[in-house]
């Protein structure tokens, strides 16, 4: 007979295949990051700039990033988007608070036309006004959408108190400052500070054919050097209820500056991280969420930036019950740093993070997520091996102390409803 | 191409097992055919609140996600109108914990008051995060009963209203379990990191012994045609104006279901769609417009939405719409752009089929739908579709008379 009442016999979970990209020096100081998998004929392609927001306001770098598909010397807006569109590939232009992401998904076969695209819009863009003004539209609209949500515009207004408003992390960019960025501008951004010197990634079914092409495309492009950023004075401050009569929840953000990835603690600091509110079985969660219903989800993040790095708790919750949850989530924090997590809720945490690991590399599009991370903030596999061997030989008094350290101190709180 | 075999226990309940050796995981995938159309017009909402239930504590484990997370897998759920799609990721060697969970849950439930009493509470602050607190949240609450006045999508997976969450009882509870979460009622998929006859061991031991009360009978009523135009008017604090038109399109296993969703693409999809480069692109009328269909097992929505620019007449807008649709139907189409449509739907299918998920889910997919093979068909059926279908169809899709229209106008 059966015995459902006892879990099957439970194995060590395996650590993950890390995977080991192949780094390829192109021209001009330039390497290509390379991961394959051929299972299915696709590619994804990524070149990130890296940007310099101290120098330029946020409005004038997204523009001169999304105005790269607006029009070429050979191609019009309407163009461009059919050539893609026509060939079922993805062309994706992200600005990010530290790149600019040209990122294309599309099918082996038809690389080598998309790469030629790429290759245009990056030499060959002429930024045509009407298009200009289309693009601020749009990102007016999104703007406005973005102040228009409690949980964005929470987000947004804690890294504001986190970083200073005048800190390029820390700045919202208004409808205002989209509407007064002029052509001229976002022209003259694109001539000489866009295009800087790329990191570059490729992953999927890539073979010699695909290295040669990319190589060869990108050989005649001229890249400009990364502009020294000076440093950015971080100003905290201390945070803000802001009141939103018609909202029928609370968003709610707690947190504040943290150590960065190249700190000793670092990985002790994200396995803390996860017990407090980083999965479902973690604190908060269980908390907040399963035991008194207060929402529908909490989380507990640590967000890297190449200038700064931060740590953030956020919630949206019924209205009448955001300092209930307030309260409860400060207490979570003080447990965590006095009392020591029991032997069976740590056995709990790790073998969680190591299932999770295993599945980040699962195939190779994820996995060269991971790798993008790590490449841009100037670390390799050492970093995941490091992370792997501490979750390993990390204590319970480990993760009180870390909690002590990090987590249990005067906290910056944003509400907005 | 994805590799499977396919197996039926007594019980009814099926397998599919397809082999992916690239990691050392395995997911383990069951989906029960039943949704929020199977709900009780006065008691809605219910099929995904019992989602939430399903992870409360079974009859013998008094918790699903610690054991499950003390042998590295990760596991999540979704409620559509027509499914409720339950998903575990576990490293292989540790394969069979997700088996003893999962078949716990489908031989009963702990019914416990207290969970009942918290997820009710979840579930309503998710009806207000999702549906109340976000700009345009009420939309489909209040299109799907303009669009449906008899089949159950009238109402959305979240309920009609949060009354009939409040009002959910224990008995409601049991009821439902007993009737939708039968064996015969679902498809098990086990993917990844196993071999055939590991699976079906696997699942004839944990599976096998579940008893079955037989499959579910349910005749859904049909949505008449609509003869008429329909018509709602939003006004609300929202960041911009928006218009929706939904006109009711062929269910899934329809005849011409494919030449209805090319079309939408045709319509609606990407940057260089009909729409876009009309509204957005020349005009400047609109920030966004997009097309796409629900994709329902039964007859579904054609979905047109955007978004309207400041000072923008919403009437001129609509109209413009409209005249956009009408000259698309009274021409044909070039060959190119019924070949972009093909090429689209190449790449989507191809990136979607990377993640090994996708395909467990896919195949259950299939199955539900009565052909698992159509994880690997659908493909050539969408290529064989032509320029003639496609506008044949739209004109009996596309007409005013099928069509419901929201103006969701700015109002601060």
């Amino acid at each position: 007979m059966l015995d459902r009442s006892v879990a099957p016999a439970a194995e060590k979970i395996s650590k993950p295949n890390l995977p080991s990209p192949e780094i390829i020096p192109i021209s001009e100081g330039m390497e290509l990051v390379v991961l394959t998998q051929h299972d299915q004929p696709a590619i994804m392609l990524d070149l990130a700039f890296p940007v310099s927001r101290s120098t330029e306001n946020n409005s004038t770098i997204y523009l001169a990033a999304k105005m790269l598909m607006e029009g070429t010397r050979e191609k019009s807006s309407a163009e461009i988007a059919s050539f893609l569109d026509f060939h079922g590939s993805h062309l994706e232009i992200r600005p990010s608070l530290d790149h600019v992401h040209i990122r294309l998904y599309c099918l082996k076969k038809y690389f080598n036309s998309q790469l030629n695209l790429i290759v245009e819009l990056l030499n060959e863009s002429i930024y045509p006004e009407r298009q200009f003004e289309k693009a601020k539209n749009i990102r007016t609209q999104q703007i406005k959408q973005q102040h228009a949500k409690t949980n964005a515009f929470a987000s947004l207004k804690f890294r504001e108190k986190v970083f200073g408003a005048q800190h390029p992390y820390g700045r919202i960019s208004s409808v205002e400052e989209v509407v007064s960025t002029t052509h001229e501008e976002v022209l003259k951004f694109y001539q000489n500070g866009l295009l800087t010197q790329p990191s570059i990634f490729l992953a999927g079914d890539v073979s010699q054919n695909e290295i040669e092409l990319l190589n060869g495309a990108l050989k005649p492009l001229q890249f400009y050097n990364t502009a020294n950023t000076s440093s950015n004075k971080t100003i905290s401050s201390s945070g803000e209820h802001i009141i939103w009569e018609n909202a029928v929840q609370c968003s709610l953000r707690m947190g504040g500056q943290i150590i960065d990835k190249n700190h000793p603690d670092i990985h002790l600091l994200h396995i803390t991280n996860e017990l407090l509110g980083g999965f479902f079985g973690s604190r908060l969660m269980k908390n907040i969420r399963e035991e008194k219903g207060l929402t529908y989800g909490i989380h507990s993040s640590i967000v890297h930036l190449k200038d700064g790095s931060y740590w953030t708790i956020g919630t949206d919750v019924l209205k009448e019950k955001a300092d209930l949850a307030v309260n409860e989530i400060k207490k979570e924090i003080q447990t965590l740093a006095t009392t020591s997590p029991s032997e069976e809720e740590l056995a709990t945490l790790k073998s969680y993070l190591q299932g999770k690991w295993l599945m980040s590399f699962d195939n190779c599009f994820n996995s060269m997520q991971h790798i993008v991370q790590n490449n841009l903030a100037g670390l390799d596999q050492q970093y995941w091996i490091g992370f792997l061997n501490q979750l390993e030989s990390c204590t319970a008094k480990d993760i009180r102390q870390t909690a002590a350290k990090y987590f249990n101190k005067d906290l910056i709180e944003v509400i907005v409803g | 191409m994805v590799q499977y075999t396919e197996h039926t226990l007594k019980n009814g309940l099926k397998l599919i097992v397809h082999q992916d050796r690239n990691a050392p995981i395995v997911c383990l995938n069951l989906l029960y055919k039943v949704g929020s159309r199977n709900e009780d017009p006065h008691k809605t909402g219910f099929a995904h609140l019992f989602e939430h239930l399903m992870f409360g504590g079974s009859k013998h484990i008094q918790n699903f996600d610690e054991p499950l997370q003390q042998v590295g897998g990760e596991n999540n759920a979704f409620t559509s109108p027509d499914i409720t799609n339950y998903y575990i990721t576990i490293p292989s060697n540790n394969v069979e914990t997700a088996f003893w969970l999962e078949s716990d849950r489908m031989l009963g439930l702990s019914f416990d008051p207290k969970v009942l009493e918290v997820q009710r509470k979840v579930v309503i602050e998710e009806f207000k995060q999702r549906y109340l607190n976000q700009p345009y949240g009420d939309l489909w609450l209040k299109l799907r009963p303009l669009a449906y006045k008899v089949h159950p999508y009238q109402w959305a997976t979240i309920g009609k209203e949060i009354k009939h969450i409040e009002d959910a009882t224990m008995d409601d509870v049991k009821a439902f379990f007993g009737r939708f979460y039968d064996p015969s009622n679902a498809v098990l998929v086990v993917a990844g990191d196993i071999s055939e006859e590991r699976a079906l061991e696997l699942t004839e031991k944990w599976f096998g012994p579940i008893p079955s009360n037989g499959p579910v009978e349910q005749q859904l009523p049909a949505e008449p045609r609509q003869e008429e135009s329909r018509f709602l008017e939003i006004k609300n604090d929202v960041p911009a104006s928006a218009i929706y038109k939904a006109y009711h399109m062929p269910g899934r296993m329809g005849k011409d279901y494919h030449s209805a969703d090319l079309m939408s693409d045709l319509l609606g999809r990407g940057k260089s769609s009909i729409l876009h480069q009309r509204l957005v692109n020349d005009l400047h009328w609109m920030s966004s417009v997009s097309a796409y269909v629900t994709g329902s097992v039964d007859p579904g929505l054609l979905t047109i939405t955007g978004k309207v620019n400041e000072g923008q007449d919403m009437e001129k807008v609509n109209q413009e719409i409209e005249a956009i649709l009408d000259r698309t139907l009274n021409k044909s189409l070039d060959a190119d752009s019924v070949q972009k449509l093909k090429n689209q739907a190449e790449a989507t299918m191809v990136f979607s089929e990377t993640e090994l998920l996708n395909r467990a889910m896919g195949l259950a997919y299939a199955n539900f739908l009565g052909e698992t093979n159509l994880i690997n068909d659908e493909l050539d059926i969408v290529k064989s579709v032509t320029g003639e279908d496609m506008i044949n169809m739209a004109r009996e899709v596309i007409r005013p008379s099928n069509c419901s229209t929201i103006y969701y106008l700015q109002d601060n």
